[in-house]
């Protein structure tokens, strides 16, 4: 090669491609409602067939708020379409998964290295640590950092949007 | 011979000034916490008002409405010397990492969400701790720290804005400090000991000593799965205020689902204290339903790929520190290609 210096931003383009590559597992999930299922991640994109309320889905790949559904049928769903199943829960995290009800159960991280439940119990506060952080001042010069964001007006949340959304859970 | 006005002010003056006296004297006689050092009570800057046009009425809301300013910062003052302790104890877990430029980016990326929100005025501070497990803690008052675990998870700056979105979120909505305040309040000697805790230079330490159990017990226990669903909606829409990608929650949700599926160690410790990431993501949907408004803020930023750089940089320090040059130097010859093709 020519120029050595190029080989740089070579790597980077191809650690960016490996680490965008899809690798996403499949996961179970069910349809909410009846659906259509669409040829691509659009509202407007072809109807490839109909999705029964409750049909068991395989879920691959996720753009925006689409998803790639992979079993029955191959097609595109909205993620507001599809509830997920809790896999996570069936192995041996299980137990583990519902918040406070796990509250004493030492298994974190046990013989690992890591930060769980046996470390941040005897743990002994750093304070030195702590200025460090709060005393620490960025370099990056924000203004321009940031320059290409658009910042958003989104209202705030009606406060009766969670209840409204057990209450239909109940229906 | 003294004008209705001027007798109007003396009185306000002379009641605000039993009432600023009998707050002391509750607080001092039944263990109340004290009012801080440098409360924003300037009698002169009431005289100037009183001397001008204004009504009387206008000084007695001003004295009420200072008051009122004085209890919120007093208990502001709290609310962050609580949470200092509680940042102490995660820096004494695991110290933050050593990269200047790591640390210079999620801070000035924290900073930037938090501008958007309620609390914009705390004293903010974000950090990456150094652990391989996946997580993320918010102290109360405005402290935030990610696991470099969590950090090298991510995939694009839109994921780290919703993690650091849920975490400001904890903060903003006070979250562990309304678990560590009622615990504080149940237990008398706690309650009384940081009644004692002075604000200024080794406030988090005396908080510490304070709210030692109180402390460690809710950092263990977490707080309960309505908070974490909480976080999760609101952290969603500061990062969308931000100009990031609301649906990049569910990428950092599907990381730790394939991860927990895989029965990783590294994300045990957060299953304890979380509901499960399907369940999150479950609740976010319904979100997004019940707020198209959200949808139109559901495309990755200019800046998703921007994260690699800083991971590329991160990842050398958990074997072998490596020194500034060799840092700067590094990130000098990836960022050429991050996003713009320029330096």
């Amino acid at each position: 090669m020519k120029n050595p210096r190029l080989i740089y931003p070579l790597i980077f383009i191809c650690s960016f491609w490996i680490a965008s590559a899809e690798t996403t597992a499949l996961r179970e999930a069910e349809a909410k409602r009846d659906c259509s299922l669409r040829a691509t991640p659009s509202a407007k994109a072809e109807s490839l067939g109909s999705v029964d309320s409750g049909a068991s889905l395989q879920v691959g790949e996720r753009k925006g708020l689409w998803l790639k559904i992979e079993s029955p049928s191959e097609g595109w769903l909205k993620l507001t379409e599809v509830k997920f199943t809790e896999t996570s829960s069936g192995g041996g995290l299980s137990g583990l998964a519902s918040g406070r009800e796990a509250t004493g159960n030492s298994v974190a991280s046990s013989g690992a290295r890591g930060l769980g439940t046996e470390q941040l119990e005897t743990a002994e506060p750093d304070f030195e640590e702590l200025e460090k952080l709060k005393e620490f001042e960025s370099t990056i010069d924000a203004k321009e950092f940031f320059a290409s964001l658009e910042i958003r007006e989104i209202s705030e949340f009606k406060k009766s949007t969670r209840k409204k959304a057990q209450k239909n859970k109940r229906r | 011979m003294i004008n209705l006005s001027r007798r109007l002010y003396l009185l306000t003056l002379t009641f605000s000034v039993f009432c600023i006296g009998l707050t002391n004297y509750t607080h001092a006689q039944f263990g109340l916490p004290k009012l801080p050092k440098g409360l924003p009570l300037d009698l002169g800057s009431s005289k100037k008002e009183s001397t001008s046009k204004k009504s009387d009425t206008d000084t007695a809301a001003k004295g009420l409405s200072l008051l009122s300013t004085a209890v919120s910062s007093q208990s502001d003052e709290e609310e962050i010397a609580a949470g200092d302790a509680v940042a102490a104890l995660y820096l004494g877990a695991a110290p933050l990492v050593e990269s200047e430029a790591v640390s210079s980016y999620v801070q000035s990326l924290g900073m930037h969400i938090a501008a958007q929100t309620e609390r914009a005025e705390l004293p903010w501070a974000f950090g990456i701790i150094d652990s391989p497990t996946v997580n993320a803690f918010a102290a109360p008052g405005g402290k935030v720290l990610l696991t470099s675990g969590l950090f090298n998870m991510l995939s694009s700056e839109d994921e780290l804005a919703s993690v650091l979105g849920h975490e400001i979120a904890h903060v903003v909505l006070q979250h562990h400090w309304k678990i560590i305040k009622k615990q504080k309040l149940v237990s008398g000697v706690a309650d009384l000991a940081m009644s004692e805790v002075d604000t200024g230079s080794g406030a988090s330490e005396a908080a510490f000593k304070a709210l030692e159990g109180i402390i460690r017990k809710s950092i263990l226990s977490g707080i309960d799965r309505g908070g974490e669903f909480e976080a999760d909606k609101h952290g969603i829409r500061y990062s969308a205020i931000a100009g990031y990608n609301c649906a990049s929650a569910f990428g950092v949700l599907q990381s730790l689902a394939e991860r927990a599926a895989a029965n990783g160690a590294d994300v045990s410790f957060l299953y304890k204290t979380h509901p499960t990431a399907e369940k999150r993501m479950n609740e976010l949907a319904e979100i997004l339903e019940n707020n198209p408004s959200l949808e139109d803020a559901a495309s990755d930023s200019v800046y998703a790929p921007r994260i690699l750089e800083y991971q590329a940089l991160l990842t050398p320090t958990q074997e072998a520190p490596i020194d500034g040059s060799s840092e700067s130097a590094m990130l000098s010859s990836l960022s050429y290609c991050a996003v713009c093709n320029t330096h």
